[in-house]
């Protein structure tokens, strides 16, 4: 969007609007500008000659002609035609306000709507009415041009021209585009902005620049709705009245709309304005209709005093290096600030100097560079978005990345760990086991006059134990039932040593609360140590070993210990520390008659 | 040294450690039913052996200096001479005798057995019985019902029945042969004769296994 391109624009629009003058009139084409005049209504010529007509000279403005009046005017104009012409013909008013119809020789040839209240808004529409050359003879022809106005509104007739149809339907079709066309696709337009930016506002609350937007597109359109409405819907004064009223709101919303565009909060400034827009469409319709529009027009100073402040802002703006926007804006501002100042100036000196009003021009122009900038913003923040997203998808990888391998490396340190732990027990138990009967089987050795039993005896303990451990490295060492099981003819041929027998009595799955391997180990070490003790001292015949779900009980028949008394025993002080460490009780009653050890959990 | 059915009762006693070797003859020398054939060091000695005296039971190690024990199990077992033989195990850990029990043999030997424990668990052997430890009777507990759960339809001759389930969890809670046949109320024998019954599914099962692998390694053709 080229700050150049939209100036180029608006010079251009500036200068076709202005050709009208310059154009060359065809050769049969006649320029009507002098005549008779006279203040009447009727639907027919009022009679002539009557001293009522007066004579005029075009243009007539009323606010100057007739001050303060209103309602319909006749005008009359002599047509001396040399030869009968031909084909077809055209009466083309360039400008008249508000409406008007014509009449060849007293025959009616054509209107631009109603004439009576309310009557059609023509003030910015060329009329053209076309009939047939037959009308006109040779000599002196009438030409009546019947004027409907309202009082202090600008209302009046302007030189005009009559002509061969093809002389003149070009420049009509030129300002009919220019003036009307144009405003009813400035209207549409701006229409269409207004909602679309409307629901984005009502989807994204939080930006306002979409709702100022709105506004100002809202604002335009009422205003585009002035220039081509030939039938507004209330009546003319309260139409003017909201139509001005809208230029002001529209200048007002354009400067908070770019407040928010440049990211500039002014508060203060905001307040004032919206009590101007308010407060001065108020006080004119207070006092009253007479001289609307020139009220209008002198409070429109206090916009020209916004929209060059906003200008201002814009080019302060623009001037840093990210103010490409800003530059833009400014262009599209400018030209539209410029059409503004020039329909404020035709309206505060007049109406009737062949100038048509641009406003809509300028607001559609700003409407179309706001939003290819809104669009443009937008693209850029998908842009931005994408880009982000990536980056965001390559950080979320890399995280997830990242938190897998420290997840692999805990798994490994737990195993790790783990494998420590299950290593260390293992180094413990042979230290306690094993490598204590080893020791003291190497004592033996030394004693070589000693008898070879308590060796035998070590050596099978250590066999025995070694047999403990290996039993509870396996995986179900928590089945406390198996390991008893594999443990019974061990225990047996211990007891058949000493002449024992051994009654097994195994009911329910014994299964101890902590159920691993090292508290399996202690609990069957237990029980190694109790029956080496009963083999060792007991002298008994008969050995009852019974387990259930939550105990293990040996019994024997021999001659009993003191329990309180065997504090020297090192087996008993053994089987304390182990239940300590297993956390289960130990009972030890003894008699003459036996003893019986209760492990319980 | 020459009692009439002794002379049938021939040990063949294959162990590579001289002590336990010398150990293990000498329970075999001390027993009236039993009559030592050789002991051996190896593997290609026993072979030997076992071909030129024709022993009813061969005790084997399972780690020989030139062989497996393994191999010579499964070389008795194939012979059709009816000869039957027990793996020599430190331990009776299921690792050892399960292998063995697969490759045929009939039951293991604890090598640190007393002299009677040894005479008395080959005269079982002899007697139509298998020797079994609570661990193996656990751990073939546990295969059974594996392949059991593996097996679309169960099959009377590679799955346990409900009483030999009952034998086996009776011994892996230590109970002996006699307080089993007394708390199920059948012979002694009969109890041996189950157990070997289960040692037959678990060489049957092997067989089907090294079949099934055999196929799928491309070795056999499928039917």
């Amino acid at each position: 969007m080229s700050a150049r391109a939209i100036l180029f624009l608006m010079l251009a629009l500036c200068a076709l609007a202005g050709t009208d003058a310059a154009r060359a009139d065809g050769p049969d084409t006649i320029r009507i500008a002098s005549g008779w005049a006279r203040m009447a209504g009727g639907d027919a010529p009022p009679p002539f000659p009557d001293p009522a007509w007066q004579r005029i000279q075009l243009p007539d403005d009323w606010n100057d002609s007739h001050p303060g009046m209103g309602g319909q005017a006749w005008y009359r104009f002599d047509l001396d035609l040399a030869s009968a012409p031909a084909g077809l013909w055209a009466v083309y008013l360039q400008h008249v306000s508000m409406n008007a119809a014509a009449f060849v020789n007293g025959r009616p040839v054509g209107s631009g709507g109603r004439l009576g209240e309310p009557m059609a808004n023509n003030w910015n529409r060329p009329l053209y009415f076309e009939f047939p050359a037959e009308l006109l003879h040779p000599g002196r022809n009438t030409l009546d041009i019947r004027v409907a106005g309202y009082a202090n509104d600008g209302a009046g007739l302007r030189p005009f021209r009559i002509g061969p149809t093809e002389q003149l339907r070009g420049d009509y079709r030129t300002r009919f585009g220019l003036q009307i066309t144009s405003a009813i696709v400035t209207f549409t337009l701006l229409v269409g902005l207004a909602v679309l930016m409307l629901l984005l506002w009502l989807y994204r609350r939080h930006e306002t620049v979409y709702l100022a937007f709105a506004l100002s597109c809202m604002f335009s359109a009422i205003i585009a709705l002035y220039f081509f409405l030939p039938y507004p819907p209330v009546s003319h004064p309260v139409w003017t009245w909201i139509c001005h009223s809208a230029v002001g709101a529209y200048v007002y919303s354009v400067m908070l709309l770019l407040h928010r565009l440049v990211r500039i909060r002014r508060r203060m400034l905001e307040r004032i304005g919206l009590a101007a827009t308010v407060a001065g469409p108020l006080a004119i319709a207070l006092a009253g209709p007479e001289h609307m529009v020139f009220h209008f027009a002198l409070f429109d100073i206090v916009y020209v005093l916004m929209s060059i402040y906003v200008l201002v802002m814009l080019a302060r703006h623009g001037r840093g290096p990210g103010g490409t926007e800003a530059r833009a804006m400014l262009a599209a501002l400018t030209s539209s600030a410029l059409f503004g100042y020039h329909d404020l100036l035709v309206l505060l000196l007049s109406r009737q100097q062949n100038q048509p009003l641009l406003f809509f021009w300028g607001s559609a122009l700003f409407g179309l560079a706001i939003t290819l900038l809104l669009l443009h913003r937008f693209v850029r923040s998908l842009h931005e978005y994408e880009v982000l997203n990536a980056e965001l998808n390559s950080r979320v990888e890399e995280k997830s990345r990242k938190l897998e391998a420290s997840y692999r490396q805990l798994a490994q340190l737990e195993k790790e760990q783990a494998v420590f732990g299950e290593r260390e027990r293992i180094m413990r138990d042979l230290h306690d086991g094993l490598g204590g009967y080893l020791v003291s089987a190497l004592a033996y050795t030394d004693q070589p006059h000693e008898s070879l039993q308590p060796l035998r005896d070590t050596i099978r303990a250590a066999l025995n134990d070694l047999r403990l451990m290996i039993d509870s490295l396996d995986d179900s060492a928590a089945d406390i039932a198996g390991l008893l099981g594999a443990a019974r003819e061990r225990l047996e041929s211990s007891m058949c040593l000493c002449g024992a027998a051994l009654h097994w009595h195994i009911d329910n799955e014994p299964a101890l609360p902590r159920a691993d391997a090292s508290a399996s180990l202690h609990l069957m070490r237990m029980v190694q140590e109790i029956f080496t003790n009963i083999a060792r001292h007991s002298q008994a015949d008969e050995v009852r070993l019974r387990a259930g779900r939550d105990f293990i009980e040996i019994r024997d028949n021999g001659c009993g210990f003191d329990p309180a008394a065997a504090v020297g025993g090192r087996g008993l002080a053994n089987l304390r520390k182990r239940a300590d460490v297993l956390g289960i009780n130990l009972e030890i009653e003894s008699s003459g008659a036996g003893t019986r050890i209760l492990l319980a959990w | 040294m020459t009692n009439e059915p002794a002379a049938t009762n021939t040990v063949l006693i294959v162990e590579d450690d001289f002590a336990t070797r010398s150990r293990l003859a000498e329970a075999i020398n001390q027993s009236p039913q039993l009559q030592l054939a050789a002991a051996v060091g190896d593997f290609r000695s026993a072979c030997a052996a076992f071909d030129r005296l024709s022993p009813r039971v061969v005790l084997a190690d399972l780690g020989l200096p030139d062989g497996s024990g393994l191999d010579l199990i499964r070389k008795v077992h194939d012979s059709g001479t009816g000869a039957e033989s027990l793996v020599l195990s430190v331990f009776g850990d299921e690792t050892h005798v399960v292998a063995a029990l697969k490759a045929g043999a009939k039951g293991y030997l604890l090598k640190d057995s007393s002299f009677e424990a040894i005479a008395d668990n080959i005269m079982l052997l002899l007697d139509g019985g298998s020797p079994i430890t609570p661990k193996v009777a656990r751990f073939l507990l546990g295969q059974f019902r594996q392949w059991e759960a593996e097996m679309p339809q169960p099959e009377a001759a590679i799955s346990l029945s409900e009483r030999e389930r009952e034998i086996l969890g009776l011994i892996t809670k230590g109970y002996k042969r006699t307080e089993i046949s007394e708390m199920l109320a059948i012979s002694g024998n009969t109890v041996g004769t189950h157990i070997k019954r289960i040692y037959e599914k678990l060489s049957v099962h092997s067989n089907i296994e090294a079949a099934a692998q055999a196929v799928k390694l491309g070795l056999l053709n499928e039917r």
